[in-house]
């Protein structure tokens, strides 16, 4: 509960920038009302953080995750914000900033800004390339001061274009780390020209994250994207809240071995976390009446039908590692076939659990939420995020892809992974290629490259400066504040990485 | 056993490490130390892999330091795809100066591989102040271009971690140091 003493150190903080101040005002706020009901055991199982509600608040009155339609906006306009359809880039340029300033978000910031070069290619055409770079750069430099938040999101479609070859070299240029960018690749589609500028991206700022576009197609349709840290949605829908289960914490809530654990801890624990989710839910649809009075439902922009929410699990490493003690069995996560299995068939347990209890307002999948490995927060201190091997013990790239791909298929609304270079890649993009393309067959979703020699440094999914970090206690960014408590207590500055050995690039590539 | 990540492998480990990366990769390089100095074990390697269907999409590279005599490529070419090759300085005092050996034998080899159409790139490592003046850099692009026209150049900039402890005082190549060597080199 809120006290005058939290207010008060609100506002007199030197840390927080003018809007940094007002959504922790807000924050503060929201929290002086009771959150939704639930049962006591519910209540304590939060309070021990064994589940978590990711601090959303105590009174959800917008979804956690929203996709506007913004292909539909451009085309028809919008009557609330008093804008005619977009005839040439300049408009869609601006429609776009403000359609972004308009958007609700649990952050104060969007979290979608769009698949931008979709969005942007029927704007282009006569505009010569001079123009639309310039254009397109001053746009993205906006979007970076306008919205500084590093979960701000935008997607790249499969087939190499104008607008997203030009959005690349933007990136190289520019190194900001809004907006974060995820690359669908499809295997035939996306041509090895565009997957290579792609890494070469990667490279200079640690961008764009790379996603599996006909298995993302195949669970959420065709029109879905990757927003915030990595958690994939349909377009129009979003997600009301996520909820998450830190299976780290369940094992410890039991004292038993592997028969404990699956009959009676870990669904007991998995009930409550519905319990949870639901009771949010219920609260932003009905309460909040979120879906009665927003102005991008009145529109069509968003279809509470195409909403589910977000069932996120985390610390499976942790909790392999630790059931494999008490069953007396050797070998730990991404070392060893056994733990490797064993977590599988904790993944697999908690996937057909979720499958068989209905959630309300979910129908944007069949009326159950969609799994979510969650790539973690600030406050998570010894334990690893989603289903990743425990930074700085990441086995050589091939057997980390071995024991992370077979979780993949499970959790639709994504499973961010954070794969290191090795020096061979790092000397030739192309071998970087060939390991997106076998990631992609061996089944992976999505995944994201960290090489440790820029001045990017990926968190749990999303990315600080290693500057900015040094410019601390005051940051533009919200999120570099978050990073800092990463940095401070996760090591993920320490995620093993292949050293580099050498700066390579070849005369022509450079021009 | 001289440096604490080398350990002894037979071909067949080797090729069951292959085996488990297939999904991965397009190709093998082997690089060193000087990979050259075990020919031997490079051919035996790369023979299995050119005989053996399951691995039929797999290129063989070769990361060299050059400095083998022709003899030593006549047996590796048959088997392999293209050799990346280092040019530590066209200049043979700069050579001398960087590496306490002369360029003669790494001059030979790209113009020998070039000749049997295995040369893949030539791979110049400019350290500044020691083999990076414009003078030099030009003639190494026109020696390179009269080899080859269409020679594919690339260039390693120097960086001081991982190196031996001479190498350590030596100034790391600098973004303009890098624009410039491109200008010449185009």
């Amino acid at each position: 509960m809120t006290s005058l003493e939290d207010i008060r150190t609100i506002v007199i903080d030197p840390k927080y920038t003018y809007r940094q101040r007002i959504a922790a005002l807000a924050n503060l706020a929201e929290n002086l009302l009771d959150p939704p009901a639930v049962r006591k055991q519910c209540t304590d199982a939060l309070t021990n953080r064994i589940i978590c509600d990711m601090y959303e608040g105590s009174a959800p009155y917008r979804p956690r995750y929203l996709l506007p339609d913004y292909k539909k906006v451009l085309v028809h306009g919008s009557a609330f914000l008093e804008l005619p359809p977009a005839k040439d880039l300049d408009d869609a340029l601006a429609f776009l900033l403000i359609m972004y300033s308009a958007t609700p978000s649990i952050t104060g910031y969007p979290v979608y800004f769009g698949d931008l070069d979709t969005l942007l290619l029927p704007y282009v055409e006569g505009v010569v390339d001079e123009d639309l770079y310039a254009k397109l750069k001053r746009f993205w430099i906006s979007l970076d001061r306008m919205f500084p938040d590093a979960f701000a999101h935008t997607n790249l479609s499969p087939v190499y274009n104008r607008v997203s070859k030009m959005i690349l070299k933007i990136e190289r240029e520019l190194l900001q780390v809004v907006p974060n960018i995820s690359l669908k690749v499809d295997p035939v589609l996306t041509s090895d020209e565009y997957i290579l500028d792609a890494v070469k991206t990667v490279f200079a700022c640690g961008k764009p994250h790379f996603i599996n576009d006909p298995m993302m197609q195949s669970d959420l349709g065709p029109e879905y994207a990757a927003v915030s840290c990595y958690n994939s949605l349909k377009i129009g829908g979003g997600s009301h809240t996520l909820v998450r289960i830190n299976l780290k914490a369940t094992v410890e809530a039991g004292s038993g071995g592997l028969d404990q654990f699956f009959e009676t801890t870990l669904p007991y624990y998995l009930d409550l976390t519905a319990e949870l989710m639901e009771s949010r839910i219920l609260y932003l649809v009905e309460e909040s009446h979120f879906f009665d009075s927003n102005w991008l439902v009145a529109e069509g922009l968003l279809e509470i039908d195409k909403f589910a929410a977000m069932f996120g699990i985390f610390g499976l490493a942790e909790a392999v590692n630790i059931l494999m003690v008490r069953e007396g069995l050797e070998g730990t996560y991404g070392h060893s076939i056994e733990a490797d299995d064993l977590g599988y068939r904790i993944t697999s347990f908690i996937s057909q659990w979720v499958s068989e209890r209905t959630m309300p307002y979910c129908k944007g999948n069949d009326d159950h939420a969609f799994l979510h490995s969650q790539s973690g927060i600030d406050l998570d201190i010894g334990v690893t995020a989603g289903t990743r091997i425990p930074i700085g013990t990441e086995p050589a790239l091939i057997s980390h892809l071995k024991t992370v791909a077979r979780h993949h298929h499970l959790f639709q609304s994504g499973i961010s992974d954070v794969l290191s270079f090795d020096e061979t890649a790092v000397k030739n993009p192309q071998a970087v290629v060939d390991v997106i393309r076998g990631a992609f067959k061996s089944g992976m979703r999505d995944f994201t490259f960290n090489l440790d020699s820029n001045d990017f440094i990926r968190i749990t999914g999303y990315l600080v400066r290693k500057s900015d970090l040094a410019k601390l206690p005051s940051a533009r960014h919200g999120s570099t504040y978050l990073g800092a408590g990463s940095v401070a207590d996760s090591h993920v500055d320490q995620r093993i990485v292949k050293r580099v050995t050498s700066a390579e690039s070849s005369p022509s590539a450079s021009s | 056993m001289h440096t604490p990540r080398a350990s002894q492998m037979g071909v067949h480990e080797v090729l069951e490490q292959i085996r488990a990366a297939m999904p991965y990769i397009s190709g093998v390089t082997v690089s060193g130390g000087e990979a050259t100095v075990q020919s031997e074990f490079v051919i035996e390697l790369f023979k299995e892999i050119k005989k053996r269907a399951e691995f039929s999409t797999l290129t063989t590279f070769i990361d060299s330091n050059g400095n083998a005599p022709q003899a030593v490529w006549e047996l590796l070419a048959p088997h392999t795809d293209g050799v990346m090759l280092d040019l530590k300085a066209l200049n043979n005092e700069s050579h001398i100066a960087l590496t306490g050996s002369s360029n003669e034998v790494v001059l030979e080899s790209i113009k020998y591989l070039n000749s049997i159409d295995k040369l893949y790139e030539v791979r110049l490592l400019l350290v500044p102040g020691h083999n990076d003046s414009d003078e030099e850099l030009i003639k190494t692009a026109v020696w390179l271009k009269g080899v080859n026209p269409d020679m594919k150049i690339r260039i390693n900039a120097f960086k001081s971690h991982g190196v031996r402890a001479a190498a350590r005082e030596w100034p790391e190549v600098s973004d303009a140091d890098l624009t410039r060597y491109h200008s010449r080199l185009d």
